[in-house]
């Protein structure tokens, strides 16, 4: 990157623009009608040569020219380009390398040094990307390699600060993702440890359970044995169908004929039901009511579940001596809510 | 059965009785009635009610007018 960015060249009176190559050379200067009015050309260490008539001190890597000692003025050093050398030393030391006066590792057509310190790419920031993306993977080769890479293929140079900040940059990131590696490995040895921990456990509860298990088997199997579809098993195996259907009748019908009662005339039914006589009439019994009446069947009521009449009822034929009405005197029934036209309980019947 | 016990009892189905005069006014005392309905108080809980014992008769009574009561058999006697 050009630090030392050249907008324009002040040559009082006049203003100049600067085309500048890829190192940042001022190769040519163009006046305010943008005609050319002087042009330059460098060889690689930043000797030039010149034509034109106006002549610029802003020259190689668009540092000055300074033309009393023939030396460019670096913002942190001088460099002579006549031996391609900085006339001090590299004010950060060995940062940049061993030798503290080479101009850019000696590879002036690659690399600039627009701030005297250290060399970076002269071919813009997709060089520069790729400078630090080989930098980068090769330090973080190298580190995770553990200096495997670097025996075999050399010690990896570092000719710029961008390559030498990847380098670090990929050693830092190898040792940052070792560190996580191992600190998952070591997450997944304590994982492991605890698996193997409740491995073991389940081991044992497996085998503690295979007792329990033959305690079931056992405990199953003689529910099994005294079931009594069992039994009747065992009875159909012993004697047959007849024993079976003697084992319906002591079993099975108890059972439902508690649950379920559809005769109203031995207690309380379980389901709403018609009782019809032989003439035809109906009588609604209701969901826990039940009938009595006598064994005729000419005398019935509906009562509920505690006995009580309902007041629903076929009766039989009263005396006349209680009853006039000619209608009583007659087999007839009785319902609640329900009476003849003129208001009479007794309500004909087929008889 | 119950309707054998009922059937042994003193009155039977479609019997005229009279309701005798020391009976509950809410019985009619000195009416007559006819018989149309017996149960057997099987229970504690009727027995208090109507203040009889158990496996006492209740006799289901139809008036003249049409009207029906349940009255003890103590309270009953024949024409």
């Amino acid at each position: 990157m050009i630090v030392v960015d050249l907008l324009h060249v002040n040559l009082f009176p006049k203003i100049y623009s600067p085309i500048r190559n890829h190192r940042g050379d001022v190769t040519l200067l163009l006046d305010d009608k943008e005609q050319a009015v002087s042009t330059y050309r460098y060889d690689a260490f930043g000797g030039f040569s010149h034509t034109g008539t106006i002549k610029s001190p802003w020259l190689f890597s668009s540092q000055k020219y300074d033309d009393l000692t023939k030396n460019y003025h670096f913002i942190n050093r001088e460099y002579d380009p006549s031996s391609g050398r900085w006339l001090t030393p590299d004010p950060l030391g060995f940062e940049d390398g061993c030798n503290l006066y080479a101009y850019v590792h000696n590879n002036p057509l690659i690399y600039i040094d627009p701030y005297g310190l250290w060399g970076e790419s002269a071919n813009g920031y997709w060089n520069q990307a790729k400078e630090f993306g080989h930098g980068f993977s090769r330090g973080f080769v190298d580190d995770a390699s553990f200096g495997a890479t670097s025996c075999a293929l050399g010690e990896h140079q570092t000719p710029t600060f961008n390559s030498k900040a990847a380098y670090y940059t990929g050693t830092g990131c190898s040792l940052a993702t070792g560190l996580v590696y191992g600190g998952t490995w070591a997450k997944g040895v304590l994982y492991g440890g605890k698996a193997l921990n409740y491995g073991c456990k389940a081991l044992k509860t497996a085998f503690q359970s295979t007792k329990s298990v033959g305690q079931t088997i056992k405990a199953v199997k003689s529910a099994v044995t005294h079931t009594p579809a069992t039994k009747l098993f065992q009875k159909v195996h012993n004697g047959g169908v007849s024993a079976v259907k003697n084992e319906l009748k002591n079993v099975v019908p108890q059972n439902i004929e508690k649950q379920v009662n559809l005769n109203p005339f031995k207690g309380n039914i379980s389901h709403d039901v018609m009782v019809v006589d032989y003439k035809g009439n109906v009588i609604t019994v209701n969901k826990g009511q039940h009938l009595t009446g006598s064994p005729d069947g000419k005398w019935i009521q509906v009562r509920d579940g505690l006995g009580n009449p309902t007041g629903l009822r076929k009766d039989g034929r009263h005396s006349l001596h209680t009853h006039f009405d000619p209608r009583s005197l007659e087999p007839h029934a009785h319902v609640p809510t329900h009476t003849n036209l003129d208001g009479t309980p007794w309500l004909p019947i087929k008889y | 059965m119950a309707s054998d016990k009922i059937l042994d009892s003193n009155f039977n189905w479609g019997d005229t009785v009279r309701i005798k005069s020391n009976a509950p006014k809410r019985y009619k005392p000195g009416s007559l009635g006819s018989i149309c309905g017996i149960r057997i108080i099987d229970s504690v809980e009727v027995a208090k009610h109507f203040d009889q014992l158990l496996n006492s008769k209740l006799y289901l009574i139809e008036f003249g007018d049409g009207h029906a009561l349940e009255i003890p058999q103590s309270f009953l006697t024949t024409i």
